[in-house]
């Protein structure tokens, strides 16, 4: 397939920030023999993939091995899909113009379930079937890696191997194994064999779902050398693994446009609706030396002038109140200014704010996500009222008066006051506010309160749980909104709770869900996640087709004994204990955060695996 | 590099003016100041070593701190405009009286006349060189101007457009690369 990058970028003018499109950004790794050629891919618009943490390390993991080259792409806009067809062009690397085609394995970063109809759009791009079983000998392997993976059967028919768990070490043995067997001349079956020895990868074509009267019932191992419970990859040692070496400095502004700089992996708060606080345990951390060193290069080989340190919950960092005041001591002078996202409520202490109002204001996030103290139990976010109100207290005072809530709705036991509490909660933070002598406060209150609807995802104790029809969320949407009116400085902000219903099917699917994706996509479904192109007639229309009931997947309360689309992925946390908090959960007791002491979430097999 | 004063410091760099989105250009100009002193020398070989491919500083010179900002000082561009067909008598005609276009300004749309902003053209081939007004007032745009041509030269054609200079009054007149 020869194709004229030349000829594309005379084109190029046509479509919206052609700069998304052309590479040779700052820090690119060009390489022109290498043995394997990997093409990491991200299913959203450039602005976006660029953005995430994980690809820039795995860019750096594979492009640290001499022998492999690998080269990003992100999904095509409308715009810039049309010009591709209209002229049978091909999606190419950014890196080297090269089609995706000719790639010996195609990797994918998956995020979030809404991203998975541009998955089809880049295969279809490269003229790569759709489904693994329909690939000729000689094209790419086809994987994915990412949060989405640990219950990846609504996509499982796309791939020939997906990887489950931390990528940095886990890509470069499954690129070094495709790089081996295509010297020993294997065939794509024998490779995939080989790829299913290492720990992490899940070869879908290995294992067949069973089905009984239209009900999932289980899962099958069918070809005999592949382990029974493909397992989740952990990197013991942060501070020993690649990080994201010299990061690409994009031409045009992206999400995160700034360092990000990852202090530790993992949560010990054990928030019951939350994935990430259980498929990335154990918490590891980075030292302070390994922190500042990494920050250091990282300023000096990209010239950002912004740092956000990376994690589930920075304020958790045992060594959070020596690190900023560093941070600030070496970076201030230089203009590199320190933001904290994902803080908690109850470890931020006022004077790191003093600290990061001296550099830069930023916006403040707090997190409640319930209205009342009893759903907050129920979920386990171990934060008071009287928490959020002193933090906020802090922060109005320091001369923050710009303070964002988040919130969910739809959580399981939720009630009508759960949500009004919500509002009880915003007025009192204005009150805070507005309570304050006008000397010592900000000019005027910016309090956003934001909704998003509940997902329940596997691998949390509230798998098994249904989610709230789409005529429930709504209704409490306009609760909440009602509520809120009349409490000055609130903004309100919601989502599409259609999209959170999709979302909802898909986090929990099983494998029959691939024939509506693709049929969704054949009705021009496309960036799903942006509300502006989220076709609703498009995945109503597939569903119908398909005979798929999305209630069945995304409302349904599930017994405890069902056996669960993913129940055959071993994610290192037990089945017993996401079963035992789902019950503390309805009894609304809270569980302690385990730098308090084990609670056992490992069981025997790899409980030597943590070391908090 | 020395920065702005103020809550939100800056750094003090300002280029002389934007090249629109899929132009090309072998002259952009822009002011760099700096909180301690440098050589043009290794202000060049400094850049040179981490500009992207694509990207060099062919030149560098040193002002006054109070010399006049490069914005202040440039009063034209030249630019060579590749067409995949152009007829010269089409320019011609477009170029012997008044250019009338719609243009977007505050107060909504309006006719303008920018034959005034053409300070000089030639042709040679299917290129077409021009001078065109570049000042901290306004500017020849381009895009109006081929627009305009397209009602003198009907088909289907396309241009690229590539900025060879940037010159500046003072009778200082940046050499091309």
């Amino acid at each position: 397939m020869k194709f004229d990058f030349n000829k594309l970028e005379q084109q190029l003018g046509k479509v919206e920030k052609p700069a998304r499109y052309v590479g040779n950004e700052l820090n690119i790794i060009r390489k022109e023999e290498a043995k394997l050629r990997f093409a990491l891919l991200f299913p959203d618009v450039y602005e976006i993939g660029m953005s995430h943490l994980g690809s820039r390390i795995i860019y750096n993991a594979l492009n640290s091995c001499e022998d492999v080259a690998c080269e990003r792409a992100y999904a095509p806009w409308p715009d810039m899909e049309k010009l591709l067809r209209e002229n049978a062009y091909p999606l190419y690397s950014l890196e080297t113009y090269t089609p995706l085609g000719e790639f010996d394995i195609i990797g994918f970063s998956l995020l979030y379930e809404m991203c998975y109809t541009n998955i089809l759009t880049m295969l279809e791009l490269s003229s790569i079937p759709f489904l693994s079983k329909d690939r000729a000998e000689d094209m790419p392997i086809v994987v994915c890696g990412g949060p989405c993976t640990c219950n990846s059967e609504p996509i499982a028919d796309i791939f020939d191997a997906i990887m489950i768990g931390d990528g940095e070490e886990l890509v470069v043995d499954v690129a070094k194994c495709v790089m081996q067997a295509k010297e020993k001349g294997c065939s794509r079956h024998e490779t995939l064999i080989a790829l299913s020895k290492i720990e992490g990868v899940y070869i879908p074509s290995f294992y067949e779902p069973q089905y009984e009267n239209g009900s999932f019932k289980a899962i099958k191992k069918i070809e005999p050398s592949a382990p029974d419970r493909p397992t989740r990859r952990i990197v013991k040692d942060l501070d020993k693994a690649a990080y994201i070496g010299k990061p690409i400095v994009p031409f045009l502004p992206i999400t995160h446009d700034r360092i990000a700089l990852e202090i530790f992996r993992g949560c010990t708060r054990g928030c019951r609706f939350c994935q990430a606080g259980f498929i990335y345990r154990p918490v590891r951390e980075r030292e302070i030396d390994t922190v500042m060193d990494n920050a250091r290069s990282l300023i000096n080989c990209t010239g950002y002038d912004e740092i956000s340190l990376f994690s589930l919950s920075s304020g958790d960092y045992s060594k959070i109140h020596e690190l900023v005041p560093q941070l600030i001591d070496e970076f201030s002078e230089k203009h590199v200014s320190l933001a904290l996202p994902s803080l908690r409520i109850d470890s931020f202490l006022k004077d790191d704010l003093e600290k990061i109002q001296s550099v830069r204001k930023t916006g403040l996030t707090f997190a409640p996500e319930a209205g009342t103290q009893r759903l907050r139990d129920v979920i386990n976010k171990g934060v008071t009222e009287e928490d959020l109100l002193r933090s906020v207290s802090d922060a109005f005072e320091s001369g923050w008066n710009s303070v964002k809530l988040y919130f969910m709705i739809g959580l399981p036991t939720e009630t009508d006051e759960d949500i009004l509490g919500i509002a009880d909660l915003a007025r009192k933070v204005s009150r805070t506010f507005y309570s304050m002598p006008k000397e010592k406060r900000g000019k005027g209150l910016r309090l956003v309160v934001s909704a998003s609807s509940f997902v329940p995802k596997p691998f949390t104790p509230f798998q098994w749980e249904g989610q709230d029809t789409l005529e429930e969320l709504r209704r409490k949407q306009l609760l909440l909104k009602d509520a809120l009116k009349g409490i000055r400085g609130v903004e309100f902000s919601y989502h599409e709770s259609v999209i959170s219903e999709l979302e909802a099917v898909f986090a929990r699917g099983d494998r029959r869900l691939a024939a509506a994706l693709i049929e969704a996509y054949k009705n021009g479904a496309r960036f799903d996640s942006w509300d502006e192109h989220f076709k609703k007639e498009a995945w109503e229309v597939a569903f119908e087709k398909c005979g798929i009931d999305g209630a069945y997947y995304a409302n349904r309360r599930r017994e405890e004994s069902e056996v669960l689309p993913w129940s055959h992925i071993d994610m290192i946390v037990t089945e017993e204990y996401l079963k035992k908090e789902l019950e503390k959960a309805l009894e609304a007791k809270p569980t302690k955060d385990c730098r308090k002491g084990c609670n056992g979430c490992f069981g025997n097999k790899y409980a030597d695996y943590c070391k908090v | 590099m020395a920065y702005s004063q103020g809550f939100n410091p800056h750094q003090l760099v300002s280029f002389a003016t934007a090249l629109a989105v899929g132009y090309t250009s072998s002259s952009e100009w822009v002011d760099v100041k700096f909180s301690q002193s440098i050589t043009t020398d290794e202000f060049v070989k400094g850049m040179n070593s981490v500009l992207p491919q694509g990207f060099a500083v062919a030149e560098a010179k040193e002002v006054a701190d109070n010399a006049k900002s490069l914005t202040a000082i440039m009063r034209a561009s030249e630019y060579e405009i590749t067409f995949s067909k152009l007829d010269k008598n089409a320019v011609d005609e477009l170029m012997s009286s008044d250019i009338t276009v719609m243009k977007r300004t505050k107060g909504g749309m309006k006719e303008v006349n920018i034959r005034p902003d053409v300070f000089a053209y030639s042709v040679i081939e299917n290129k077409l060189l021009l001078t065109g007004r570049l000042d901290a007032a306004g500017s020849l745009n381009i895009e109006l101007l081929l627009c305009a041509l397209k009602e003198k030269m009907p088909g289907e054609w396309t241009a690229r457009v590539h900025r060879n200079n940037i010159i500046f009054n003072e009778g200082e007149k940046v050499t091309a690369l």
